[in-house]
């Protein structure tokens, strides 16, 4: 148990072995005192004043000083009672016992009496020198008065040790007082350095506290470039120190006593009658908790802009090294009393003892990952704290784990369309936590961080100082912060807004009506109405958390003006602002809203658009981009004079879209919108946390979420806890969260159990296609070759290194199951032109077919228009072949026998392969080519084409499907996916061909393009339209909703992203059924990559990422990829 | 896998409109197997015989040939011991465009016209070119012992 609670990489060790040395060098005003001798020396000066009143036994002056007894040990101790020294004992007998009353009452009259003599045993020789020992009992500063010293428990030390020798230092039943040297205030961090000279003991008599030292500042910020020491002395009633704490115990009593925040009194329990140096003590110590133990935490905030960044990120500040040493001192001596709380936090016993140490600190790799942010902005970002994906699940499970029971709330009259019930829900709930006025989420529990506890009883005989009657007084403790409070901890929120995330798990469902949600808010939540309300209730809180913030007080000094806030401010990617625009119009009743977008070069006087006339009751909003909010911050630093208005204004509500965008503290992007001065504020995001943790740190920062909007705060407890393998900075994220986020996904449910959006049906469909034999035979050959090529590598134990050409090789193989060409090289460019659409004249086939002279001139016309005549005037005959209509059906121009495309193709295709000539198969003229064959086209009149357009099964099957469609629905509109932008050229081709509208969104299109090839495909039309998309451009924003065919050319690593795909299409707005089409070709790799993305679908995005590095799980994918049936 | 839609389409056909003389009947458990019936052709040795073949429709059907046997005896120079029959159209003069029904057609018409000179059952060939009555009387004789 005490090795649990003991971290390895705790401070006892090295402070042991050097400690004794270090901790004079704060003791400047000693260094009179020092000299290289004075240890050894028994007649030093010390016993001046304390001895003068307690006449202590000669011997007692030989152990005076500490470090040079050490030393000395072996020397001067007989054989016989030479211990072992102490500190090798190392924490295995801790104990903590629980100590039966009656064992103790003998000792309790000397306890409290001994108390009672604290203060003034130690004061009287105040006029002597300087002594910075210490004692633990001394007098409150005034203003804690308040709080009367509270026992908390004891604790049995069995390894305390004795530094000195000789008789009559102390027995059994004694009061120990248990002391610690008073640190020096350091001024200046540089002279804190050791000085050679400085070394050596001289603290000989001042073992008394002088009024000043006792009137100084609290302490406790000590200063991180001084070596720390947790020497804790024990002296005896006399004031002589005869031994110490051992390490394990002392490194956080000492703590706790530098904070003030307890009173440490000890009973000699047991020990030798006379004391050798290096004897074990067993001493009890009574531990009570002063009032500096509920002093607000204080971190010095400084200005982050002022520290020069880059360097100092990610280490800690010495407000972080303060805060973390007080946290794990407190964490650790409630641990040790075996403290349970009774609510709260921990009492759910989510975390098992010994959690709390601290890891020592992992200093991140340094490795700088570049990443755009905000407009294209890009910066450099630390890539070590990745999260995986289980992480963030679990982050956002805790933080909506109640929603479904949320209120609703209806908007305001001057909106105009109807909210859905999860809608009114968020509305709800983002009023509540505007106004306060609510806690939408019950959230006026205690605060998820804290625990409640009761204060024990002293176990007191006499109980003359203890009042019986008392009611058990309960306090709080945050195990996560090590604050301790005697008020009720309210989860609370301190930001006036919070996090719209509309996301599922993998973040991809999109189209949640975030806009309109905000629309709903903008318009129902009016500063006119409820602004008072809201602001009292808010001031009204107590605050546990007081933190200096620096950042916000710049920012007050500009809150002068006298107008109240009534506009709002939307920051959106460039992109969005228009639909912004219309969205908020759209969803308010006309003259309701005023909407001006703010942006580009002619960008209108801020103030003159937002100042508020009297009697203009409508809504100002003005939107704008984070490219133009950063250059407006940029001119802060330019002209110190005069403050752009967007930052000069104080907003009623700023809305951040895709707030992802300032996902890093450092952009220039995230300290403009730092610099927003607003009432209320939210961020919308799908993603916030897109894959570190402190990406949210922005948000919160931007939200304004004290404390953690404190980045050396958020960083002690969530980011370096984290690194640190420690579960509770998970936990500590989804307190976080609950307070803040609402998370909405496509498929939550709602009160009723219905899901929170009715979507209408999706159907997916995968159509298994099979090869024709061309294809076959050239897959085939790529894929031998590529599996031969693995299995060399994977003999070798090479796969790793050639990891990115084996990736080349399957990328390959992947472009083979789609069409042939894409992995030929050859100069067949029959495929690739599309400036054709391959339409024959019938005139010149008849000429081509005519060279016999059986027609003449004259006759080929009569024939051509005979011919043309009869292929309109039946309906599609029968194929010879298929035995049905014909689907696509192809003429012979040799003999004018028609067949199906299908059938006639396939009948050349196996007649080549049997190096037999294929001939017609009705008349048996021939031998025929694919090439020469004449394709019929009845849409919309007849027209004959060549077959010189080589198409493969996919595409194939693609057309087959489109002229389906549009035989049942003449205007149809479908999205067709591809990963690969060569594979949708030859789509396009083939859509040419059959004179499908088409329009093409890829990724290196330019926005224009991009936007032009979407309204292109919305607007309205009687024929069908076809839409190629890449599958990685078809991302962001992307409203697919007029169409409901889905066709999948291929299949992506990632389920996941082929979902996202689908989603384009199936999302709020779409009210007919989803017909999503996957083509797959049998037996071929498609078919394992089905297998993989039914393996850990997180795990094989990262494996295929393409990251060149390669894991044992990418190896076992690759395995089956080209492992045997 | 599913019968593609040409089989059901001749098996229908066949059912409903039989050639005259012959009949075929797919298998319940396997429609790609049928139980063909082919009576001899009048005028021919093998006149009043019922004969037993039957036909099975591989995958690749119709770009390959249906595959054809005779499951009762016959004493015919191009059909074997075995009942395999030598035709071309079984074989490299297969096309798709032809079906089950004219492939019947093509066996009762090679029943009524025998052709030795492109033999399978060598003996019999050689029988019916140095003595054609003599070979036609064995056939007669078959007909009347195998497939009355």
């Amino acid at each position: 148990m005490a090795d649990a609670q003991v971290p390895p990489g705790s401070p006892p060790a090295p402070f042991f072995a050097g400690s004794d040395d270090d901790e004079d060098f704060a003791m400047s005003e000693d260094a009179s005192h020092a000299g290289p001798s004075s240890a050894s020396l028994p007649q030093t000066p010390r016993t001046g004043a304390s001895s003068a009143r307690s006449s202590p036994p000669p011997p007692l002056f030989l152990h005076d000083s500490d470090v040079e007894k050490e030393d000395s040990m072996p020397v001067d101790l007989p054989s016989s009672s030479k211990h072992p020294p102490l500190m090798e004992d190392n924490d295995s007998d801790i104990e903590i016992v629980e100590q039966p009353r009656e064992q103790k009452s003998s000792n309790d009259t000397q306890s409290s009496a001994s108390a009672c003599a604290h203060p003034n045993a130690h004061s009287p020789p105040a006029t002597n020198i300087s002594k910075k020992r210490r004692l633990s009992a001394d007098p409150l500063p005034p203003s804690k008065a308040s709080f009367p010293r509270t026992y908390l428990g004891e604790l049995l030390v069995p390894n305390a040790w004795s530094n000195v020798s000789g008789k009559g230092y102390v027995k059994p039943n004694d009061t120990v007082l248990v002391k610690r040297d008073k640190e020096e205030h350091i001024s200046k961090p540089s002279t804190a350095k050791p000085k050679p000279g400085n070394g050596k003991k001289k603290s000989d008599g001042k073992k008394q506290i002088t009024l000043a030292t006792m009137l100084k500042p609290q302490p406790a910020k000590p200063s991180k470039k001084k070596k720390a020491d947790s020497i804790v002395r024990l002296v005896n009633s006399k004031g002589f120190e005869f031994g110490r704490l051992p390490t394990e115990v002392s490194w956080w009593i000492a703590k706790l006593l530098e904070l003030d925040m307890v009173e440490i009194r000890g009973i000699m329990t047991d020990c030798p009658e006379k004391l050798t140096t290096g004897v074990s003590l067993i001493v009890t110590l009574h531990i009570y908790l002063l009032a500096g133990a509920f002093k607000p935490l204080k971190t010095s905030g400084k200005d982050e802009d002022s520290v020069s960044f880059g360097f100092n990120e990610g280490l800690e500040t010495e407000d972080e090294v303060h805060l973390r040493e007080r946290k794990n001192a407190t964490v650790k001596l409630f641990d040790v009393l075996g403290l349970k709380p009774q609510a709260g936090a921990r009492s759910r016993g989510k975390r098992p003892q010994g959690k709390i140490q601290e890891e020592p600190l992992k200093r991140r790799s340094g490795k700088k990952v570049k990443e755009i942010v905000g407009d294209g902005e890009e910066i450099e970002v630390d890539d070590g704290e990745d999260l995986s994906n289980n992480d963030i699940d679990a982050i956002y499970t805790k933080a909506q784990h109640n929603d479904r029971s949320m209120g609703e709330m209806e908007p305001s009259e001057s909106f105009n369309l109807t909210l859905r019930g999860y809608q009114k829900q968020a509305l709800f709930w983002m009023h509540s936590l505007e106004t306060g006025a609510i806690d939408a989420r019950e959230a006026t529990s205690m605060h998820p961080l804290w625990s409640q506890y009761t204060f024990p009883q002293e176990p007191v005989i006499d109980g003359d100082m203890i009042d019986l009657t008392a009611d058990d007084k309960l306090f709080y403790f945050n195990s996560y912060s090590g604050e301790l409070s005697l008020d009720f901890p309210k989860a609370e929120r301190n930001c006036k807004g919070g996090i719209l995330a509309q996301i599922s798990v993998s973040m991809i469902e999109m189209g949640m009506g975030k806009t309109i949600m905000l629309s709903a808010l903008i318009q129902t939540s009016m500063p006119y109405q409820n602004e008072e309300s809201g602001d009292t209730n808010v001031h009204s809180r107590v605050k546990q958390l007081k933190l200096n913030n620096a950042f916000r007080s710049g920012n007050n000094r500009n809150l002068q003006p006298a107008k109240s806030p009534s506009a709002t401010l939307i920051v959106a990617p460039t992109s969005l602002l228009n639909q912004w625009a219309e969205e908020l119009q759209r969803s308010s009743k006309p003259g309701t809203l005023d909407v001006f977008v703010w942006h580009g070069q002619n960008r209108l006087d801020l103030e003159a658009l937002v100042d508020n006339d009297s009697d203009n009751r409508t809504l100002k909003i003005v939107i704008t981009s984070y490219g133009v909010l950063a250059s407006e911050h940029a001119k802060i630093k330019n002209s110190q004079s005069v403050k752009p208005p967007v930052f000069e204004i104080n907003w009623w509500r700023v809305v951040l879209d895709e707030a992802h965008s300032c996902k890093s503290r450092t952009s220039k992007t995230a300290k403009a919108v730092y610099a927003l001065s607003a009432k209320r504020r939210w961020t919308v995001t799908g993603t916030p946390i897109v894959n570190r943790l402190e990406d949210l740190y922005s948000l919160l920062k931007f939200l304004d979420f004290k404390p953690w909007s404190e980045f050396s705060f958020f960083r002690s407890f969530i980011t370096l806890p984290f690194l640190a393998g420690d579960v509770k900075a998970i936990e500590v994220v989804q307190v976080i969260l609950e307070s803040i986020l609402l998370r909405r996904e496509k498929n939550m449910l709602d009160t009723d159990g219905k899901r929170i959006v009715e979507l209408p049906p999706k159907e997916v469909v995968t159509e298994e296609l099979e090869f024709t034999p061309l294809e076959r035979k050239i897959y085939d050959s790529i894929y031998h070759l590529a599996k031969r090529n693995f299995e060399q590598l994977d003999a070798k134990g090479l796969v790793g290194k050639n990891y990115t050409h084996i990736l080349a090789m399957l990328m390959r193989l992947r472009r083979a199951v789609l069409h042939p060409t894409l992995v030929l090289i050859k100069d067949d460019e029959r495929a690739l032109s599309p400036e054709k659409d391959g339409r024959a004249d019938v005139n010149d086939l008849i000429k081509r077919f005519a060279e016999d002279g059986q027609t003449t001139p004259d006759g080929s016309n009569e024939f051509a228009e005979n011919f043309m005549a009869n292929l309109k005037g039946e309906d599609n005959a029968d194929c010879p072949i298929y035995f049905n209509e014909m689907e696509v059906p192809m003429v012979v121009p040799r003999c004018m026998h028609q067949f199906c495309k299908d059938c006639i193709i396939s009948h050349i295709g196996i007649c080549e392969q049997r190096d037999q000539k294929p001939n017609c198969p009705t008349c048996n003229s021939g031998p025929i080519q694919s090439s020469e064959l004449v394709e019929i086209a009845s849409e919309p009149d007849v027209v004959l084409r060549q077959n010189d357009f080589q198409s493969s099964t996919k595409l194939d099957a693609l057309i087959q499907n489109l002229r389906k469609l549009r035989a049942q629905d003449p205007c149809f509109r479908a999205v067709v996916f591809s990963q690969f932008t060569s594979f949708l050229d030859l789509i396009q081709v083939a859509l040419d061909r059959e004179r499908f509208n088409h329009y093409r969104f890829d990724g290196t299109m330019d926005v224009k393009k991009k936007s032009a090839a979407i309204s292109d495909f919305k607007s309205p039309s009687r024929k069908p339209k076809v839409l190629v998309v890449s599958l990685k451009a078809g991302g962001v924003g992307l409203n697919l909703t007029t169409a409901n065919h889905v066709f999948m050319m291929d299949c992506w690593w990632n389920a996941a992203v082929e979902n996202q795909a689908i989603d384009r299409v199936h999302r709020i707005g779409q009210d007919k059924t989803v017909y999503v089409k996957h083509f797959i070709i049998s037996k071929t790799i498609e078919k394992r990559i089905l297998q993989i993305q039914k393996r850990k679908t997180a795990i094989v995005n990262e494996a295929f990422r393409g990251s060149g590095k390669a894991d044992p799980e990418s190896i076992q994918n690759l395995k089956i990829m080209f492992g045997d049936d | 896998m599913a019968l593609p839609k040409r089989i059901i389409k001749e098996t229908e056909r066949l059912v409903a409109d039989p050639a005259p003389g012959i009949s075929a009947t797919p298998h319940d458990d396997n429609l790609r197997y049928f139980d063909v019936t082919i009576d001899g052709p009048e005028g021919s040795p093998f006149q009043h015989g019922k004969f037993k073949l039957e036909l099975f429709l591989p995958e690749e059907y119709p770009m390959a040939p249906p595959k054809v046997r005779f499951l009762t005896k016959i004493y015919h120079p191009n059909i074997d011991k075995l009942g395999r029959i030598c035709l071309d159209i079984l074989k490299d003069k297969w096309s798709p465009a032809l079906q089950i029904r004219t492939v019947l057609l093509s066996i009762q018409a090679l029943l009524s016209a025998p052709n030795p000179d492109d033999p399978l059952a060598t003996d019999v060939a050689k029988h019916y070119k140095e003595d054609e009555k003599d070979a036609q009387r064995v056939s007669q004789e078959w007909t009347q012992k195998y497939a009355v």
